[in-house]
């Protein structure tokens, strides 16, 4: 038979080209392998698919694809025109033959290998990108739990809790307080306020020692979001803490920016407050104190910038009068109102004496240290007292010829009954208070005690014995030497007087703290002119000149220490004249301030002048 | 006569160098110059202003992520973004660092230092794989482009096929099933650039196995296929090495990106933290 085969193949833009070439054969073998009549190479088509051969009523195909696996059972399919049927990727169309030709037929591949190279290429690449997690997953992956876990869960906890804060930040306050003065077990009840607090990942370090038993705490001290820690904040734990200025004296704007944390910034380590109490860390004194009547006017406070270069003679408390405030703050310059009110009699230069002053005993030299003693503090001195300073020598005697019997150092009438029972006794035991003393007569001897109608016989001699020894002792000898004695009116028929009270002692110099176990290497008297002093009206404080011989200013001088202003000053203000402990913002030391102030003022000075 | 290219780190003279340098050695100075109270930190006016400059520069480098894709944008070329993202990030270490004061701690404070150096570290890597890579990728392809190597791939196969028509069908169905094969199975193997189940690799042992049994015409067929096959195995084996380079090339930013972001996260929770318990 012979047939024709027309190869379609397709242009870019899909026109058919046709191919058609001429087969003679008894049977056309239709398949992949060379030795087929009608070759289709395309690995899809297999070795052996079809066989066409010349049937009884005309041309038929039958598949012979498993005949190498007994033949065949399919039936001989006839190709008469319009018959189509598919081998692997071809479709093969029965046309109508023209003469001369038993068969003709259309092949075109219309299932190309799926092998376009670009796509391929591409693909390839692609896949090569292709990670097994996407970047954007990935980075929500990331970003979400951090933004949860270090933004959003601390500030909602922050918020949520932002009402309770005050009562939260009393019970940590009033617990911190109570743990460290009593029970160390409460700091781990107050580290337990908000132990879980996630805002612990915003601790930027570990806090002060004082402070450690806030941590999880954050809002004790940070009480409102995004604004700084407040001064109140502080103050809830720190009341004692006083001001620079006292409000009540006056109301500094320049003080208003500085808060507590301007200069003690914590979380810089246990030991960062202590070290940074030390020291002004954030202080510039002299951007205030260089002009400081431009920043107050009304101020009585001198310019300082440096304390070798400008820096105002010092004032000192002066006494103006008896009661415990009645102090004056005086210029060591301004002599005339350098008088210090005290109505005990006392010339330094006398008990100062080289050769040495007289004594019971004979000559005593007296230092400054025989009375004025250092106190643990090492800033102050102990109060002198008539028993423990004076009296060893100021002996109250009154018959030192027969008796070492003395007076008390007291009030008038345990003085005058005293002397009464000193003088009945001597009354009674008919003792000559002319012979030389008999250490016996200080005591009443046991089982010597008169019958009482003779003490009464006795009565009126031993009164007016006593009498007179009480007037020598007031007016004449003992009492005079050292106070204001005057006459006073009597009471029960007995003489009285009055003895004028003793300004207590004061702190000299409120503002600043001078540790005197520090300057042990000078002699008291390299600052303190007593030796000289005849009166006790006289201010013995050493002016600023007796300081600069040692001390320079910020800037090195030879065989001089730098002075900066935190060597002698303090910022936050403390009143030495109040009692300890008590708290810089309590009413009672606002209203004391206001009379402090008062007093201190200009038109107050004046009038206390007169 | 040589030809001097450009790269994103010569890019304009050295000019992002020279800035970066300018910025650093700044903020060294001003480090060494200033003396806060206590000791340096983050809190003092230097501290917040380094961190300010820093946190710029951050946002800065993060939006040459957008820029790149921004094809339209003439808000400089992608070229200059690049070289400044690599100058300015590294200069990030000495600011940030400084930012820092030198304080440490277990915080989001140093989680965003931390994560800051960490992405500044595989931008360093990536530098490195940009400037180097691109060499390795041409010369594992010997001059020739992917697309080249894919040709003559198909070409192989086809030629391949048409020879071994007359060989057995296990061989022609090996042979078709290795044509549309991948280069590698799993992803693992893009990064070692082998692939053990190399279809043509078991073509070339099974022709080399059937070429000792066959004879005459058949033994002729069996061995130019054989060649074929050993041809296109080399060919595909320098294509592996490519897409291994081109697959290291592209994974360093699959950390660099999140790493970014969750320094976003990180930065952002940082100056909020620090100002909200200010």
């Amino acid at each position: 038979m012979k047939a024709l085969i027309t190869t379609i193949t397709r242009s870019p833009k899909g026109n058919a080209i046709p191919a058609t070439r001429e087969v003679v054969a008894d049977e056309i073998r239709v398949g992949r392998g060379a030795e087929c009549e009608f070759r289709l190479a395309d690995p899809r088509v297999p070795i052996h698919a079809k066989s066409i051969s010349k049937g009884e009523s005309g041309p038929q195909i039958v598949d012979t694809t498993n005949q190498v696996r007994g033949g065949s059972d399919e039936r001989p399919q006839p190709l008469t025109v319009g018959v189509t049927f598919r081998i692997g990727p071809f479709k093969v169309d029965v046309v109508e033959a023209p003469a001369g030709a038993d068969l003709a037929l259309n092949v075109e591949l219309v299932q190309a290998l799926p092998e376009n190279t670009k796509i391929a290429g591409k693909a390839i690449l692609a896949q090569a990108r292709r990670l097994p997690i996407s970047r954007r997953l990935l980075s929500w992956m990331l970003f979400l739990p951090i933004i949860l876990w270090f933004l959003v869960f601390p500030a909602l906890n922050a918020k949520m809790h932002s009402d309770k804060r005050m009562a939260e930040r009393g019970a940590v306050a009033g617990k911190a307080q109570q743990a460290t003065e009593a029970d160390p077990k409460m700091l781990m009840q107050v580290k337990s306020v908000s132990a879980l607090a996630p805002d612990t990942s915003w601790n930027p370090g570990e806090l002060a020692r004082g402070h450690q038993n806030l941590v999880g705490g954050c809002k004790a001290c940070h009480s409102e979001p995004f604004v700084r820690v407040k001064d109140e904040d502080c103050l809830a734990c720190h009341k004692s803490a006083a001001d620079h200025v006292s409000k009540q004296v006056a109301n500094v704007p320049q003080l208003a920016e500085t808060r507590c944390a301007t200069c003690h910034i914590d979380h810089k380590g246990p030991l960062a407050l202590l070290e940074q109490n030390k020291h002004y860390y954030m202080g510039n004194c002299a951007s205030c104190h260089s002009d400081i009547k431009a920043a107050m006017p009304k101020t009585l406070t001198g310019n300082v910038s440096d304390f070798a270069k400008e820096h105002p003679q010092f004032r000192v408390n002066v006494s103006i009068g008896l009661k415990k405030t009645d102090l004056m703050r005086v210029r060591l310059d301004d002599k005339a109102k350098l008088v210090e009110k005290t109505n005990l009699k006392f010339p330094h230069d006398v008990h100062l004496d080289p050769k040495g002053v007289k004594g019971p005993q004979g000559l005593v030299k007296v230092e400054c240290n025989t009375c004025h003693k250092i106190d643990a503090t090492g800033l102050k001195f102990k109060p002198i007292t008539m028993k423990d300073d004076c009296q060893s020598c100021h002996e109250l005697r009154f018959e030192p010829a027969v008796s070492s019997r003395q007076v008390p150092h007291g009030k008038v009438s345990e003085v005058m009954t005293t002397l009464r029972e000193f003088y009945s006794y001597v009354a009674l035991d008919k003792i000559e208070l002319n012979k030389p003393a008999d250490a016996q007569i200080s005591r009443l001897p046991a089982g010597k005690i008169a019958p009482s109608g003779e003490r009464i016989a006795n009565a009126p001699e031993a009164q007016q014995k006593a009498n007179a020894a009480a007037k020598l002792l007031f007016e004449k000898t003992s009492c005079f030497i050292c106070h204001q004695v005057t006459p006073a009116e009597p009471v029960n028929g007995q003489p009285n007087w009055n003895i004028a009270p003793i300004r207590e002692t004061h702190v000299w110099m409120t503002k600043s703290l001078f540790p005197h176990d520090k300057h042990t290497m000078a002699d008291c008297s390299d600052c303190h002119a007593a030796k000289k002093s005849k009166s006790e009206h006289d201010v013995l404080m050493p002016g600023i000149d007796s300081c600069r011989t040692c001390h320079a200013g910020a800037k090195p001088e030879p065989d001089k220490v730098v002075s900066n202003c935190n060597m002698c000053h303090g910022f936050h203000v403390t009143d030495h004249t109040m009692p300890p402990n008590t708290p810089a913002h309590s009413p009672e030391n606002s209203a004391r301030m206001k009379a402090v102030v008062a007093a201190n003022a200009p038109q107050a000075l004046e009038a206390k002048a007169k | 006569m040589t030809i001097k290219q450009s790269t994103v780190l010569t890019y304009g003279g050295f000019r992002y160098l020279k800035l970066s340098l300018l910025v650093s050695v700044a903020a060294i100075a001003a480090y060494a110059w200033h003396s806060p109270a206590l000791k340096p930190n983050g809190g003092t006016w230097l501290g917040y202003t380094l961190g300010t400059i820093g946190a710029l520069i951050i946002l800065l480098l993060l939006f040459f992520g957008i820029r790149k894709r921004r094809y339209k944008s003439n808000a400089g070329t992608v070229r200059s973004w690049l070289s400044a993202h690599i100058y300015l990030g590294t200069s990030l270490i000495i600011i940030a660092t400084l930012h820092t004061g030198f304080e440490f701690g277990w915080n989001v404070h140093t989680l965003a230092y931390a994560l800051m150096l960490a992405v500044i570290s595989s931008g360093f890597w990536g530098m490195y794989y940009y400037i180097r890579y691109p060499t390795l990728m041409g010369e594992a392809l010997r001059g020739e482009t992917f697309e080249q190597h894919l040709l003559a791939v198909a070409a192989i196969d086809n030629d391949s096929r048409a020879l071994a028509m007359n060989l057995s069908d296990q061989l022609n169905k090996a042979l078709l099933e290795s044509a549309n094969s991948p280069l590698f199975n799993g992803f693992w193997q893009r990064f070692s650039g082998k692939n053990p189940k190399c279809r043509t690799a078991a073509i070339v042992n099974q022709l080399a196995e059937s070429g000792k049994k066959l004879t005459g015409e058949q033994a002729r067929i069996n061995e130019a296929v054989y060649t074929r096959q050993l041809q296109k195995l080399s060919r595909l084996n320098r294509m592996r090495e490519h897409v291994r380079l081109k697959t290291s090339l592209d994974l360093w930013l699959i950390f660099h990106v999140p790493l970014s972001i969750a320094l976003l996260a990180a930065l952002t929770a940082h100056i909020v933290s620090v100002f909200f318990y200010w």
